[in-house]
C-alpha cells in the first residue's frame, strides 16, 4: 500500500487500571509505511499509551517481535495494511 | 526495591560491554545490564561492518593484509585522518590491542566475507554473536545478565561510583545496582536528531549520566554524519541501503557533485571512510545553497548503470536484501531511471566520556568503553569503531576488576537514592504540561539544522539559547499514562533528559570552537588553526552550569603551529595518506 490514504488499526493498550484493551486509532499513511512506523506515529501523536519495543529498526534484533493480525512478526518488517490488529505485548 | 550486587557493573551490552564483561568476568563478579536485548541491541549489531588492525597483523593471521604494515605507520594515519585532534595515549592503545582482540573473535567464529589492507570485512551480528560465544565460554558463570532494563543514574558515595539506578520496562519498578567499579558502555546520542543512522535506544544514557556524576566530556562538538541516508519512504528511513551500494549523487538540476577540484580528495572520497565526511558536507553544501530536493537532502541515481551492470549489482545482493529490509520494489523503481532522496544522518560520536588509557574516567571507579567514550579519533573517525569497541572493552573490564579486586565499596547513599528515583517519578506528578514527543520533536530537528553537518555561529548561538530552554520545558513535561509498568513515553521523558543534556553540550563546544578541524566545519571560521586551537574541550557540571576548558591534545606528536584553510588541510590530509600507499 501506497499514496496517500488512510488506514484503521487496533492496537492492544495497557489501561491505568492494569488491564489491557484494544483501541482503534485511523491513521494518514504517506508513503509506505511499516508496523513499526505506525506504532510511532500513534504513540507520538493520537495516544502516548500506545506502547512497544523496538531497536534496531532493521529486521536484525528482533526487539520488536510482536503479534500483528493473530502471527507473530517483527514490526519493523511488516508493512502496514488497513485493519490490522496488532498485539505489541503477547504474553504479558 | 530489587537490588543486584557484584564486583563490577557493566552499563550496556553492544560490542564495548560485552567485551568488558568477558574480561572481568575472568577475575571477578559481574552484572551486565542492558535497556533491549543483551548482547543483541545497540550500535554494534547494525554495523557494516569492517573490523580493524594493521597488515602486518593481518597478515599474520593469514590474511592478505600488508607485511610491510605496522602498528605505528597505522597510528600516524589516525593522527592525520583526526585532524591532530585525538588523544595520542589512547591511539597507541587502540593500535596496540587491536591484534589480539581480532584474532579472539576469529577464534570466537566471527565470519569474514572480505578482506582490506587493514581491515577484515564481516558484519556487526556477526561480531556480536562471537561476543556472546566469547562471554559463555569464558565468564558465563560470573557474568549475570539482566535485560530490559534502562540505567537513568549512576550512585556516587564519597566521590566514587559505586552503582546505578534503573527501571525495568516490563514492571516499571526501580532497581538498584551495587558495585565496586563501574563501566558505561552505552554509545552514542543518535535519537537526538531528526535524520540518524542509530538504533532506538541510543539517547547520550551514559554521556548524560555522567555528566550529572560530575564526570568530564571531551569533544562534544565532533559529530560524523553518515551521507546517502534514504528519507523516505517511512519504512526505509535510516537505512545504510544506499550508502553501501555504489552510485551517483545528484543536485536539483540533474548535476553530479562528486568531484573535488583535487583528484586526490575524490579519490579519498570514492575509496574510504572519508566518504563520510566528505559527502555529507557536499550533501549539505547543495541544500544550503538551494540545490536540494523536496525533503531537505539530494537524489541518489543508478541510472548510468548499463542493465548488466545492474544485474551484476543485483548478484552481489540476492533479491535486493540488506540487514532484514527488502528493497526489491524501490530497486525496480531504480532501474527505471528513478532517484531515491537521500541525506546525511547522524551516525558516530568521536566525543562523549573523557577517558585515559586505562578508561579511567575522572570520576573515581567509573569506567567508559567504545562510542560513548570520547578522545580516541579526534575530529574524526575513518579508522574503525568496531575495533574501538573491543579495545577499550577489554581494557575497561581489566581495569575495573582490578580496581575492584583492591576496593571495599563505600556504602550506598540512601539520600541519593530516594532523591534520583523522585526525580524520575516526578514525571507523574504533573498534570498538564508539553507532552514528551513534541519537545523531542523540537530537539530533534533543532540539532540537525543548527547542530549539525555545517555549522556557523549565529546558529550555535541560538541553538545554546533553544536547547536552554528546552530543558528548562524538562520540568514541565508530563507523562500522560500514570501506570509505571511497559510505559514508553516515561522512559522518552527519562531518555530527552540525556540527549537534551548532550545536544547542548555539543553545541555549546560547538560555539566555542571557532575554527573548522575534521567534522567540525564552520561557515564563519573555515580555517584549521593550528596555532589556536589544537585543543580539547573538556566539559563538567559547575556550580552555575557547564564549565568548558580548552586542553592541549595529549600527543607526542609535533606539527606546524599554524592556520591552514580548511579545504587545503583536506588536500595536506590526502596526500600523506596516499603517500604512505605508494611507498608501501
Amino acid at each position: 500500500m501506497t499514496g496517500n490514504d488512510e488506514i484503521a488499526v487496533r492496537i492492544r493498550v495497557w489501561q491505568e487500571t492494569g488491564e489491557s484493551a484494544y483501541r482503534e486509532y485511523v491513521i494518514a499513511v504517506n508513503g509506505e509505511m511499516n508496523v513499526l512506523n505506525v506504532l510511532e506515529y500513534v504513540h507520538e501523536h493520537l495516544d502516548p499509551a500506545v506502547s512497544y519495543k523496538s531497536s534496531c529498526r532493521r529486521g536484525v534484533c528482533g526487539a520488536c517481535a510482536m503479534t500483528i493480525n493473530g502471527k507473530r512478526c517483527l514490526a519493523c518488517e511488516t508493512v502496514a495494511e488497513d485493519g490490522m490488529t496488532i498485539n505489541p505485548f503477547e504474553g504479558a | 526495591m530489587h537490588r543486584y550486587d557484584s564486583d563490577v557493573l557493566v552499563i550496556g551490552s553492544g560490542g564495548a560491554g560485552l567485551r568488558a564483561a568477558i574480561e572481568a568476568a575472568k577475575t571477578t563478579s559481574v552484572t551486565l545490564v542492558s535497556k533491549g536485548p543483551v548482547g543483541r541491541s545497540g550500535a554494534t549489531i547494525l554495523a557494516g561492518a569492517d573490523i580493524m588492525a594493521d597488515g602486518a597483523t593481518l597478515h599474520a593471521l593469514g590474511y592478505p593484509g600488508n607485511p610491510a604494515d605496522n602498528p605505528a605507520a597505522w597510528a600516524k594515519d589516525i593522527l592525520i585522518e583526526g585532524f591532530y585532534l585525538n588523544d595520542e595515549n589512547l591511539v597507541q592503545a587502540y593500535v596496540a590491542g587491536s591484534g589480539q582482540r581480532v584474532k579472539e573473535l576469529l577464534d570466537w567464529g566471527m565470519t569474514v566475507r572480505d578482506t582490506e589492507e587493514r581491515a577484515l570485512l564481516t558484519t556487526g551480528m556477526s561480531i556480536c554473536a562471537a561476543l556472546r560465544c566469547g562471554l559463555r565460554e569464558l565468564g558465563g558463570t560470573q557474568a549475570t545478565q539482566v535485560d530490559g532494563v534502562m540505567i537513568f543514574d549512576l550512585l556516587v558515595s564519597q566521590g566514587r561510583a559505586v552503582g546505578a539506578l534503573g527501571i525495568d520496562f516490563e514492571t516499571g519498578e526501580f532497581i538498584r545496582f551495587q558495585a565496586k567499579a563501574v563501566i558505561l558502555a552505552t554509545g552514542g546520542w543518535h535519537q537526538a536528531y531528526a535524520f540518524n543512522a542509530g538504533a532506538d535506544e541510543l539517547t547520550g544514557d551514559g554521556q548524560g549520566m555522567a555528566y550529572r556524576a560530575g564526570a568530564e566530556l571531551v569533544d562534544m562538538e565532533m559529530v560524523t554524519f553518515v551521507p546517502n541516508i534514504l528519507l523516505a519512504p517511512p519504512r526505509y528511513r535510516g537505512s545504510l541501503w544506499f550508502y553501501v551500494l555504489p552510485g551517483t549523487l545528484l543536485n536539483s538540476r540533474g548535476d553530479a557533485f562528486m568531484a573535488w577540484e583535487d583528484p586526490k580528495v575524490t579519490k579519498l572520497a570514492l575509496t574510504s571512510e572519508w566518504n563520510k565526511l566528505l559527502f555529507s558536507k557536499a550533501s549539505m553544501r547543495e541544500v544550503l545553497e538551494g540545490r536540494g530536493s523536496p525533503l531537505g537532502g539530494v537524489y541518489f541515481s543508478l541510472k548510468h548503470f548499463p542493465a548488466n551492470v545492474f544485474d551484476a549489482l543485483e548478484q552481489a545482493y540476492p533479491g535486493w536484501k540488506f540487514q532484514g529490509d527488502d528493497f526489491s520494489e524501490l530497486m525496480a523503481k531504480m532501474r527505471e531511471g528513478y532517484a531515491a532522496e537521500v541525506g546525511p544522518a547522524a551516525e558516530y560520536f568521536e566525543g562523549g566520556i573523557r577517558i585515559n588509557e586505562r578508561c579511567e574516567t575522572s570520576l573515581p571507579g567509573l569506567y567508559a568503553a567504545g562510542e560513548c567514550s570520547g578522545g580516541l579519533f579526534g575530529a574524526n573517525r575513518v579508522a574503525a569503531a568496531t575495533t574501538e569497541m573491543v579495545v577499550e572493552g577489554a581494557i575497561a573490564g581489566r581495569e575495573a576488576a582490578k580496581l575492584a579486586a583492591k576496593n571495599e565499596t563505600p556504602p550506598i547513599d540512601e539520600k541519593q537514592v530516594e532523591h534520583l528515583t523522585q526525580e524520575c517519578a516526578g514525571f507523574f506528578d504533573r498534570e498538564d504540561g508539553v507532552t514528551v514527543a513534541e519537545l523531542r520533536g523540537r530537539l530533534r530537528r533543532l540539532a540537525y539544522e543548527k547542530v549539525g553537518v555545517i555549522r556557523k555561529g549565529k546558529c550555535l548561538s541560538e541553538a545554546c539559547k533553544a536547547v536552554n530552554e528546552l530543558e528548562e520545558s524538562l520540568g514541565q513535561v508530563t507523562v500522560a499514562t500514570k501506570r509505571r509498568a511497559y510505559n514508553r513515553e516515561w522512559r522518552e521523558a527519562i531518555e530527552l533528559r540525556n540527549m537534551l543534556q548532550c545536544v547542548l553540550l555539543s553545541a555549546y563546544a560547538a560555539r566555542e570552537r571557532t575554527e573548522s578541524r575534521g567534522v567540525h566545519v564552520r561557515e564563519d571560521y573555515p580555517v584549521v588553526d593550528n596555532i589556536g586551537w589544537r585543543q580539547h574541550l573538556v566539559v563538567r557540571k559547575g556550580g552555575e552550569g557547564i564549565n568548558l576548558t580548552p586542553v592541549p591534545v595529549v600527543s607526542q606528536t609535533e606539527i606546524p603551529k599554524e592556520q591552514i584553510p580548511y579545504e587545503e588541510a583536506i588536500i595536506q590530509a590526502a596526500e600523506a595518506l596516499m603517500a604512505r600507499k605508494e611507498v608501501s
